[in-house]
């Protein structure tokens, strides 16, 4: 039977999506279930969708549980390739991992019938993770939040370490427009690439551990931009996660020299430097975008929808190894012009920072 | 192994489990919905298999056996875990048993060999979606709104990307290589 038999209607296609989706409502359980009990056809294509299903779930599964357990394998720190080893080989600590990730891969796909019979029962397989999630939507946030020029609260909580020591405590910068959900964000002239304007950068953010975060788990912070203001060139703005101004992953979008004209990124800051960004595709002022920073299996990726032009792109880093571990991240919004005259204002609708987080073994 | 080259019950019993955990595991998924449920359920269906493994009668196909236990366990679990989710009536779960059984073993495991393959040509973005859609089992509507996309969109993207998987597993086992 192959998938593309010409017996197989688009209407059974559509019904056996929704039963693996879960989406399936009610009467069309009953069509399925009148289907299946009468055409045999109808079964051998559940059967390989099902089949399909299931192998998808154990390799996204094997997938994820690979990274995690590449993730925490030490990466070197960043230095000139010059002063490399020229053959350095595997380590027996780097061999260790490597069989680490293999028994872990190996355990999600089979291992508890493995377990039957070292201990005459199964070992409890941990539960999924859950995400926990806050989310401003800028009408007004909790007193104690960091306050807007007009003392509006604006829900984030904390500024990334570092940044924005001089700014007062009716931030200026900061703008909650009254009833339209839209937070104001004015950049200043200030870069976490070489430490310029620290004191007046606009990083505002939530801290991950308010959260449940404890310095492993996934996470990611997603922020809509609603109208793309023309910058300067270098002029950005965008999500951040980091411990100090001098140790974040960013990204968002970078203003180009051609006017008008900006181009997706994502950057590794390691003690205050730019390292390891990358680029791709074009944005332009006027433009609607939501823009997501994940790391998922200890891997940072940034994608940017384009809700203007209905694109998405995604990028992904060097690992950012300087966070690995590392509980006390701040996630938020930022916007930098280290070279315009006249300071542009980007405006942020919603904002979540979500934190996958183990639950208790039941 | 014990002396004589005999098999030990229970290298038997593991011999059997393993080559035909992947369509018990599919039936088992199938029937419950859920990821970490099947696994649970899964874990009681082997449980109870080891129990009676000397009622088994090795003249007959172990998978069948196998999953008339999974589709046992599958119904008592769901009757008292998850008395409201929609699920197969007692008929249909038997007649699927059948079809499940029907599938060769070579091609399954042929499938599962090229999906790999077959996952690593799709764009990155599918791949995210897959990862956002079954890393946790993760209901599209929960997805949805954490992408911000409608749960129809995700649905949509999640049909296209199985056909494309589909298509490109048939293409790989049609040849005999893989991907």
């Amino acid at each position: 039977m192959s998938v593309a038999d010409p017996q197989i209607s688009d209407r059974l296609r559509e019904l056996v999506d929704a039963y693996l989706d879960g989406t399936i409502a009610p009467p069309e359980f009953a069509e399925v279930e009148s289907l299946l009990r009468t055409d045999e056809v109808a079964r051998a294509y559940f059967v390989r969708c099902a089949q399909l299903h299931t192998d998808l779930s154990l390799e996204v599964a094997a997938r994820v549980a690979t990274e995690q357990a590449l993730a925490q394998i030490p990466e070197p720190a960043y230095e000139p390739t010059a002063s490399r080893p020229a053959n350095r080989g595997l380590t027996s600590q780097s061999v260790r991992w490597l069989v680490a990730a293999s028994l872990l891969v190996g355990m999600s796909i089979g291992g508890g019938v493995v377990g039957l019979f070292a201990a005459q029962s199964i070992p409890k397989v941990s539960p999924p993770p859950e995400p926990r999630t806050l989310s401003l939507d800028f009408r007004g946030g909790k007193s104690g939040t960091l306050g807007d020029v007009a003392s509006t609260r604006t829900g984030f909580t904390h500024r990334l370490p570092g940044t924005g020591i001089g700014l007062p405590a009716n931030d200026p910068n900061l703008r909650v427009i009254p009833g339209s959900g839209r937070l104001e964000v004015t950049a200043t002239a200030s870069d976490l690439n070489t430490r310029f304007g620290l004191d007046q950068a606009e990083f505002p953010g939530v801290r991950l551990t308010d959260l449940g975060f404890t310095g492993s788990e996934d996470f990611e912070v997603v922020a809509a931009v609603v109208d793309v203001p023309a910058m300067a060139f270098v002029g950005q703005f965008g999500v951040y996660a980091g411990v100090a101004a001098e140790w974040t992953v960013r990204g968002g979008l970078v203003s180009q020299r051609e006017e008008d004209s900006y181009r997706q990124f994502v950057v590794n800051t390691r003690d205050g430097r730019d390292k390891d960004a990358y680029f791709i595709g074009l944005g332009a002022p006027g433009d609607e975008l939501q823009m997501r920073l994940s790391r998922i299996g200890g891997k940072f990726s940034m994608a940017v929808e384009n809700r203007t032009s209905g694109a998405t792109s995604t990028l992904a880093t060097r690992h950012s190894e300087f966070l690995d571990g590392k509980a006390d991240v701040v996630v938020g919004v930022f916007a930098c012009d280290p070279r315009g005259k006249e300071h542009k204002a980007v405006r942020f609708g919603e904002f979540t920072a979500t934190v996958w987080v183990r639950p208790t073994m039941k | 192994m014990p002396e004589h080259g005999v098999p030990d019950r229970r290298d038997l019993f593991a011999e059997h489990l393993r080559r035909n955990r992947s369509r018990l595991f599919a039936y088992v998924h199938t029937l419950v919905r859920n990821l970490a449920d099947a696994d649970d359920v899964f874990q009681q269906t082997a449980l109870a298999l080891w129990r009676r493994f000397d009622t088994y009668d090795p003249t007959r196909s172990f998978l069948n056996w196998a999953l008339g236990v999974a589709r046992l366990e599958a119904a008592t679990w769901l009757r008292s875990h998850a008395r409201d989710r929609l699920r197969f009536s007692d008929d249909l779960t038997a007649i699927l048993l059948e079809a499940f059984a029907a599938v060769p073993d070579a091609e399954t495991s042929d499938r599962q060999d090229a999906l790999p393959g077959c996952m690593d040509k799709l764009p990155d973005a599918d791949r995210l979606l897959l990862t956002e859609c079954y890393q946790n089992g993760s209901d599209v509507a929960a997805v949805a709104a954490r992408l911000g996309r409608s749960a129809q969109s995700v649905h949509n993207s999640l049909a296209r990307i199985r056909r494309v998987l589909h298509e490109c597993i048939e293409r790989a086992t049609a040849r005999g290589t893989r991907g």
